[in-house]
């Protein structure tokens, strides 16, 4: 069942009360948070969000069309580490 | 860069123990034969599936061991890899053997990556320094997640740091010096 639209989206309150107080201040920092289940808000865009996967902080850059998603989406708690030789993987900067 | 080091057998194929892997990329992993005539199934290893169709000639590798190279006869994309078709393969059973071993290429014709992007093992064994000139410790390894990649650096003060590969945390990467000049925001050590 969903969560009733009158309650609106959930994010913990502590959360929110860092995120609009880095938000005031015009200050970048990263806010680590075990919270998975916060909803990503459209005060956190632009701020990196260290999010707990159960081992270890997972630094998430929160973008636009992040927004709605939870928190937990982004840090997967299981990791295929996958291949030791060379691939063709690529990474690109953000 | 060198060639990687084969010996030649009287077919004039080459194998043997690979002296130099860095010289080859990997493409894909043989995970089952396909059919009765030696097409090999593969799980590819590249973010570019389409250029399974520009493979000429490929060599195979298994337990640090060489074997080809191989001309590829067709290839095309399924919906969860490849197949190939090499000439030197034709029977099911000698398709079988090969189950586990990956399909490489040679470094020169790996795909060439647009501006701003690097392979993976590119980057892994990178010095990694912060913008105020303190040597972090070394890049082991890219994690590939949803939101941004993950740069896991080792140190031998704080362990692992994980860095996201954003612009505004990694200032410059110079491959030719192997260093990496990052701006460490608050909270990520």
């Amino acid at each position: 069942m969903s969560r009733s639209t009158k309650k609106g989206p959930y994010i913990h309150p502590s959360l929110m009360k860092k995120i609009k107080a880095l938000n005031e201040n015009r200050e970048k920092r990263v806010i680590k948070t075990w919270s998975r289940s916060s909803t990503i808000f459209p005060e956190m865009v632009g701020h990196t969000i260290a999010v707990h996967d159960g081992r270890k902080h997972v630094p998430i850059y929160i973008s636009e069309d992040m927004v709605g998603h939870k928190l937990g989406e982004f840090a997967p708690t299981r990791f295929f580490r996958g291949h030791g030789s060379h691939t063709e993987r690529s990474t690109a900067l953000r | 860069m060198g060639p990687a080091e084969f010996k030649a057998d009287s077919d004039g194929r080459l194998w043997g123990y690979v002296m130099n892997k860095e010289n080859l990329i990997t493409v894909g992993i043989v995970t089952s034969p396909h059919g009765v005539r030696g097409n090999l199934k593969l799980k590819l290893l590249t973010d570019f599936p389409e250029r399974v169709y520009r493979l000429d000639d490929v060599y195979l590798l298994s337990d640090q061991s060489v074997t080809g190279p191989y001309t590829v006869a067709q290839a095309r994309l399924i919906p969860d890899g490849a197949l190939l078709k090499l000439d030197e393969i034709d029977s099911r059973e000698q398709a079988k053997c090969l189950v586990g071993s990956e399909v490489c290429v040679t470094l020169d014709k790996a795909v060439t990556l647009p501006e701003g992007h690097y392979f993976y093992f590119e980057l892994e064994g990178l010095e990694v320094y912060t913008v105020t000139g303190e040597r972090l410790g070394i890049l082991a390894e890219v994690l590939p997640l949803p939101a941004n990649d993950i740069y896991v650096v080792h140190t031998e003060a704080d362990g692992e740091i994980l860095l996201p590969a954003t612009r505004e945390v990694v200032q410059e990467i110079d491959l030719e010096a192997g260093r990496m000049k990052v701006n460490l925001l608050p909270g990520l050590r």
